[in-house]
């Protein structure tokens, strides 16, 4: 019986820990944006892998499924350099710019790729990791497709939620609309009344509609600011200047990247 | 007892599997351990450019900076054809690394020596390490730039400035991706394309870097479409040549459009508009842009723009059309379907070409994949020909074709061809005949 089981043991630790590696393959984490409604004038969705992935000749592999099971094709715009994050694990989908924007022959000639009321499943599938393991599950995203989004984020549409002073509790800021899941995570701050930039782990809510901001350290009673960079986009790449596709002149501000502020107080917690 | 054996034998195999995994992990990592070449390594060698006196710039987007290498260059001033096929093969042999673990970033010619500079990573990893392969016409032997503190210099890209904060550290918080860089009159260029926002920047860095000042500045670039309508769109390839005597980047943009900027217009903080003189057509994914000048039988030089793309052939663009439109209004108002825009323009067979360069005056050197054999070639072809004569087989091929009289000039091509793709054998000569 003792042979058995002592080979039993050695079978499960060789299996299990030596050998591995191979079974521990990649997946996604996440899509952004993360809402099953979306835009027909989507720019960019976001992948998030488990693991470093390897950065080229992955666009084939990314298939768009209309409701009907056909595949359509030249959705994406190919870059010779995908776009990945440092880490590898993050890709950026830029949906070709041409077919979005008006006025250019693509979008004349095959108009859109997405169609409003129409149902699609975002297919991952396939994508080998640094090591060359393959992803063993496909990854669908469904969504349907709603109309164009031809309002810009404005900060004035913006509701906040402000915690109590001696407390480390989140400061949330309510969009009512989706934004791009990664500028959110790099556009805005909350500086102290001087403008120190306070240190914090910031969160993204739901669907993309909040932004939560955890201090590290106590708030204060006072006035802190919540600055804003105008480059902020949403997911059809429209920003705090205006639209992505806009007529000559239209901007709201002479230069990209402007600081916007929201200044809020920290009451008292009694 | 039969159990017991059929375990032993199943255990006994496993074993040896594992063993034989871990034999090959020990060999990979005894080989990574110790680099063929010391001095070799550079963080992030992603995009190249050559600009005066030797220098090489190396583009590294992961760390946001761009490197100015003193290179050493003999001059060659004969013209050899490259004809190295499975340039990964060589590669992969010369690093002791898998085939599939030769990434090629770029390619670019030296000026000087005619040699082909490759940037390479040895694997797939965020931290693997990687180079620049030197590849000479004449030898076809590889070796690899040396990274020495006397020869390089370094600048990093920092953020667009914030009107009155500072809101992250010096490189920027969205992934740059550096898709070009160009030199011209003590500037270099780049230009990018951000993983967050859809920014349309383009960096002028001024060369020799002053590392005190370190000044990058940034621009916007707006450019009107059709419809009066505009848009923020980031460069995907460029190149600065002289139209009617003023420096003028000529970009291909993200979304198709071909624009023209005077490098004047580049200043810090202004908004830059482009001007649209040609669409390209849709579909297109432009990898280089190069600057052809054919030679004609009589002797004269045509002078042409080619932009290769990553899924369909080339565009070869007459540099006369491209000057009468910068010259131009711009195209304005919607055209007809397949109107371009511009004069002349000609589909190129480019197919798999990875990357081009002009070697010299007589060839067009690519890296270019072999859909056939899968491998990765470095190959050159006779400027103007736009083929390798070695790719097809026709009629002429046949030991029994005779050339006619007026083939004769056809003649001549395909025997010098032959020669150049390393086909000596075959010429008309060789095999005695007409």
């Amino acid at each position: 019986m003792n042979f058995y089981k002592g080979f039993f043991l050695i079978l499960v630790f060789c299996t299990s820990a030596a050998c591995n590696e191979k079974s521990n393959h990649p997946f996604v984490q996440a899509v952004y944006p993360s809402s099953d409604k979306l835009p027909d004038n989507l720019l960019r969705i976001y992948i998030k892998f488990s693991k470093p992935m390897k950065t080229v000749n992955n666009l084939e592999k990314i298939k768009l499924m209309d409701g009907e099971g056909n595949i359509i094709e030249n959705v994406f715009f190919n870059n010779v350099y995908e776009l990945w994050n440092k880490e590898q694990k993050q890709l950026t989908l830029i949906l070709d710019p041409a077919r979005v924007k008006t006025g250019l022959h693509a979008n004349m000639k095959y108009g859109r790729a997405l169609i409003p009321g129409q149902n699609y499943k975002l297919i991952i599938d396939n994508i080998e990791d640094v090591n060359h393991q393959k992803m063993i599950t496909a990854y669908t995203k469904k969504f349907t497709v709603e109309s164009s989004d031809l309002t810009p984020p404005d900060i004035d549409s913006w509701n906040l939620g402000v915690p109590k002073s001696n407390t480390k509790d989140y400061i949330t800021v309510y969009f009512p609309s989706m934004l791009d899941y990664f500028s959110l995570e790099q556009r805005l701050v909350v500086t102290d009344a001087e403008k120190n930039v306070i240190k914090g782990d910031v969160s993204i809510g739901k669907h993309e509609k909040s932004w939560l901001f955890t201090p590290d350290s106590f708030w204060r009673e006072g006035e802190y600011f919540l600055f804003i960079n105008t480059r902020l986009e949403d997911p059809s790449g429209n920003n705090l200047n205006g639209l992505f596709d806009h007529k000559i002149g239209a901007l709201k501000y002479e230069k990209e990247g402007t600081t916007l502020s929201i200044p809020f107080q920290i009451k008292n917690n009694k | 007892m039969k159990v017991q054996l059929i375990i032993l034998s199943t255990f006994l195999l496993l074993a040896a599997a594992c063993k034989q995994e871990k034999i090959k992990e020990l060999a990979l990592n005894v080989e990574s351990a110790s680099p063929v070449i010391e001095n070799t390594s550079l963080p992030g060698a992603d995009i190249l450019a050559f600009g005066p006196d030797n220098i090489l710039f190396v583009g590294d987007s992961k760390n946001a900076r761009i490197h100015a290498i003193e290179t050493e260059a003999i001059e060659l001033k004969d013209a050899v054809p490259y004809n190295l096929e499975g340039i990964d093969n060589m590669l992969s042999e010369k690093l002791g690394i898998e085939l599939r673990d030769v990434v090629i970033n770029d390619m670019k010619i030296h000026p000087v020596s005619q040699e082909a500079y490759i940037s390479i990573k040895k694997g797939h990893s965020p931290d693997a390490e990687s180079m620049i392969a030197i590849v000479s016409p004449t030898t076809s032997e590889i070796r690899f730039v040396e990274m020495k503190e006397a020869n390089t210099k370094t600048v990093t890209i920092t953020n667009p400035a914030s009107a009155d904060l500072k809101f992250w550290n010096e490189t920027p918080a969205s992934s740059l991706t550096i898709t070009d860089i160009d030199y011209s009159d003590d500037s270099i260029f780049v230009s990018g394309l951000t993983n967050g926002e859809f920014a349309s920047n383009i960096r002028k860095i001024a060369y020799p870097f002053d590392q005190s000042k370190n000044e990058v500045n940034s621009i916007e670039i707006y450019h009107a479409v059709h419809t009066q309508m505009e848009t923020r769109a980031p460069i995907r390839t460029m190149l600065i040549d002289e139209l009617d005597g003023t420096p003028t980047i000529i970009a291909s943009y993200t979304c198709t459009p071909l624009v023209t900027i005077p490098t004047s217009e580049i200043k810090e903080n202004a908004n830059v508009k482009g001007k649209t003189i040609a669409e390209l057509g849709y579909g297109n994914t432009p990898i280089d842009m190069i600057i052809v000048q054919e030679q004609g039988m009589d002797g004269s030089v045509s002078k042409s723009l080619l932009v290769t793309h990553k899924n369909r052939g080339g565009s070869l663009i007459p540099f006369n059309s491209i000057v009468e439109g910068a010259e131009g209004k711009g195209m304005a108002g919607m055209q007809a379907m397949d109107a371009t825009g511009l004069d002349g323009i000609r589909a190129i067979p480019t197919a798999n070409v990875m990357q081009i360069d002009v070697q010299n005056q007589m060839f067009l050197t690519m890296v270019r994949r072999n859909i056939e054999s899968g491998e990765i070639d470095l190959i050159s072809e006779i400027t103007g020909s736009y083929l390798r004569l070695s790719d097809f087989i026709s009629e002429y091929d046949f030991p029994d074709y005779r050339y006619s009289e007026a083939q004769q000039p056809t003649k001549q091509y395909h025997d010098m061809a032959k020669q150049m793709e390393g086909y000596p054998e075959l010429t008309s000569e060789a095999m005695s005949r007409n």
